[in-house]
């Protein structure tokens, strides 16, 4: 079980996602329009395929909002 | 609606503002936030005439229909993009949003936000010096909301910002440059470091008085947004915030304290004597 953006997914779903790139592959349409973090930290696009996703984790995806 | 002259001598290619090196020949910095719609924005940038926006990073809403259409309205402006770092309330978070901020925009640019107080979102200063020199040392070229103190400010600048956002009044409140001395003081002591009014702004004139003070921009967002209508609104700032700037430029009068008139006082009719 782990979390994207606060919202528990469900153990059914998270045994098919590995890598933090299955992850956004699977809650974003354009994954390349998002940036990534991991338990608090930033992680870079060119590392998502090889940053393994562990129990627990807390998965931020994060997109362009209006602001000021 | 809102047409404006194709030359209306507000864009002084001589007069540039320089931040990082970099030139603008806008002096108003526009938010993206609070518009009735997406066509307000566009509408309001356009009006105003500006050379960056500031948006912002938030989760992405599952499946991020509406994220798209955002991302397709900023590549529609061609405006350069200020990202901001709202929301944050740490140096963690302040930091590694700046970093996703970065890879998104695909840009140094960064205005560092890490709020200290929720009732005022007043910036925390201990916690904004300590992001602004991490972000620093990555190489980011930051821009950081900042109360009036002076102290704070020259802490920031000597870790390696090379613009300063001080704050008018609270964000949102409109209640415009709450501390006109605080605001003078710190463009005397910082004469070559570009100042930027972030935040307070509530109507045109604040923005002048901001200019004719020799602040060298303004960063604004909720006085456009919230406007009964934000285009004309944009237009109106663009104006005042131009003729604060020449007015700044051509040099105020001297204040006094005693009357002086400005007719002549010699030959004046039925006087006893002609002097």
């Amino acid at each position: 079980m782990f979390y994207i953006n606060g919202e528990k997914i469900t153990d059914n779903i998270t045994e098919k996602l590995t890598t933090l790139h299955d992850a956004c592959q699977y809650f974003s349409d354009d994954s390349e329009a998002v940036a990534t973090a991991l338990n608090g930290l930033f992680v870079p696009k060119s590392l998502r395929q090889t940053t393994l996703l562990s129990d627990g984790d807390q998965i931020e995806i994060i997109a362009p909002i209006e602001g000021g | 609606m809102h047409k404006q002259p194709e030359n209306d001598g507000t864009s002084n290619r001589d007069d540039l503002l320089y931040i990082y090196d970099k030139p603008f020949s806008s002096r108003l910095l526009l938010g993206t936030a609070r518009y009735p719609s997406p066509h307000h924005i566009q509408e309001s940038v356009k009006a105003s005439e500006t050379n960056m926006i500031t948006v912002s990073l938030r989760r992405e809403t599952s499946g991020g229909g509406n994220n798209a259409h955002f991302r397709g309205l900023l590549s529609a402006l061609n405006v350069a993009i200020l990202p901001n770092t709202a929301g944050c309330h740490t140096v963690k978070e302040a930091v590694n949003t700046a970093l996703m901020a970065r890879e998104l925009f695909n840009t140094d640019f960064i205005k560092l936000e890490v709020i200290g107080h929720t009732g005022t979102l007043q910036p925390d200063p201990l916690a904004t010096i300590e992001a602004a020199k991490i972000l620093c040392d990555q190489g980011f070229k930051v821009f950081p909301y900042i109360t009036d103190d002076l102290v704070i400010c020259e802490k920031l600048v000597d870790i390696g910002c090379k613009v300063l956002m001080p704050w008018g009044a609270p964000i949102g409140t409109g209640k415009g440059l709450n501390n006109l001395y605080a605001l003078r003081q710190l463009r005397s002591h910082f004469p070559n470091i570009p100042l930027i009014i972030d935040a307070g702004i509530g109507t045109p004139s604040d923005a002048c008085i901001a200019m004719e003070l020799g602040y060298d921009a303004i960063l604004l967002n909720t006085a456009v947004a919230r406007a009964g209508d934000p285009i004309q609104m944009a237009q109106a700032f663009k104006y005042a915030i131009h003729a604060g700037r020449m007015a700044y430029l051509s040099g105020t009068m001297p204040m006094r304290d005693t009357a002086e008139a400005s007719s002549p006082e010699f030959g004046t009719a039925f006087s006893p004597f002609n002097t």
